[in-house]
């Protein structure tokens, strides 16, 4: 039920995310961040954060909000690119569109948000 | 409840409301210099994030460090949690929160390979040359001194193949006891296999409440359920 991980030793040869993000290649973006070597490298995320006792105040620092409405920018993005069909309860639809970004713009060496900007636009 | 969708995340973003984690499972000697490159990465460009901090964030809504905080999750309870993970972490400053699936750790090391074959739990090619995979509960202790630790259930199971009363009480409740009783302190997180987000069935929803948990990590966030 559970499988001894092997695999490649290195991604040597593969584009860089920033290069996919700038071909537009949403789908080769999403099939490498699921191509990761999980025994060697972390699978970033982004969560976000839910109270189940009451409302969370909404945050006052400019750039918490100036981030999140740059996820939030990709987010939609790369959802219309990916999962188009998905309902709006798809969980693994969302997981799918949450993990390409955080793999796109906070894994290392990943595209910072500022100069996400137009580039890898959908086609 | 806040239920896992397209509407949900967008809100949470557009407020604020989010936070990095790197989610890693086996961390093994042969890979530790890659891992350590992946995490000085990390620590270069962002803050750790303790309990306090996490709960502040809650609280407030606001981060209220100068870099954006980042969670490194070590999951499972493997014994290179703290042989390799843990020393980077005190190393480059990182606070890691580890989700330990506390049968994992109970079992008998000459066993523990057969446990992880039979739990949904990987391995790695060093896992296989014999002698302990999980930490000792001596190693709990002493990673949670510097970290944080809760449970990943105790048999590394998800909230669909855990059905009776019994099991609940052994997955979610006697696992949160077994580990507080081995560090002294709380237990303050729990998370299903897969990641199952609060929301999915009431009966699940209200044994991780009543059981004292502070958060329940998921897949798409992280719930503040007590």
């Amino acid at each position: 039920m559970s499988a001894t991980v092997s695999g490649p030793s290195s991604h040597e040869g593969e584009p860089a995310p920033a290069e996919l993000l700038d071909a537009g290649d949403i789908v080769g973006l999403m099939r490498a961040c699921h191509d990761r070597r999980l025994e060697r490298e972390g699978i970033p995320m982004v969560l976000g954060l839910a109270d189940e006792r009451g409302p969370i105040p909404t945050a006052t620092a400019a750039a918490q909000l100036a981030e999140g409405a740059a996820f939030l920018d990709v987010f939609d993005r790369y959802s219309a690119a990916l999962v188009p069909w998905a309902r709006d309860d798809d969980e693994g639809a969302v997981i799918t569109a949450m993990q390409v970004l955080a793999f796109t713009h906070f894994a290392p060496g990943a595209t910072p948000l500022s100069d996400a900007g137009t580039e890898g636009t959908v086609a | 409840m806040t239920r896992p969708s397209f509407q949900t995340q967008r809100d949470q973003l557009a407020r604020g409301h989010f936070i990095r984690v790197v989610n890693y499972h086996s961390t093994p000697r042969g890979a530790r210099d890659e891992l350590a490159r992946e995490l000085a990465g990390f620590a270069r460009d962002y803050a750790p994030v303790t309990l306090e901090d996490l709960d502040r964030l809650f609280e407030t809504g606001t981060w209220h460090k100068d870099r954006p905080g980042l969670i490194p999750v070590f999951y499972e309870g493997y014994r290179n949690s703290i042989s390799v993970a843990a020393p980077l972490c005190d190393e480059l400053g990182l606070t890691g929160w580890f989700p330990i699936a506390t049968s994992f750790v109970d079992c008998d090391p000459e066993h523990q390979e057969a446990f992880a074959r039979a739990h949904w739990i990987s391995l790695v090619e060093e896992d296989t040359k014999g002698g302990r995979i999980a930490m000792s509960w001596d190693e709990v202790a002493e990673v949670s001194k510097r970290h944080v630790v809760f449970p990943h259930t105790a048999h590394h199971e998800g909230f669909d193949t855990v059905l009776s009363d019994e099991d609940i009480r052994r997955e979610v409740v006697d696992s949160k006891a077994q580990l507080e009783a081995v560090t002294g302190q709380e237990a303050p997180a729990f998370v299903w296999l897969h990641g199952s987000s609060y929301g999915q069935n009431p009966r699940h929803d209200q044994a991780v409440k009543d059981a004292g948990y502070r958060y329940q990590f998921a897949n798409t966030m992280i719930h503040r359920v007590n």
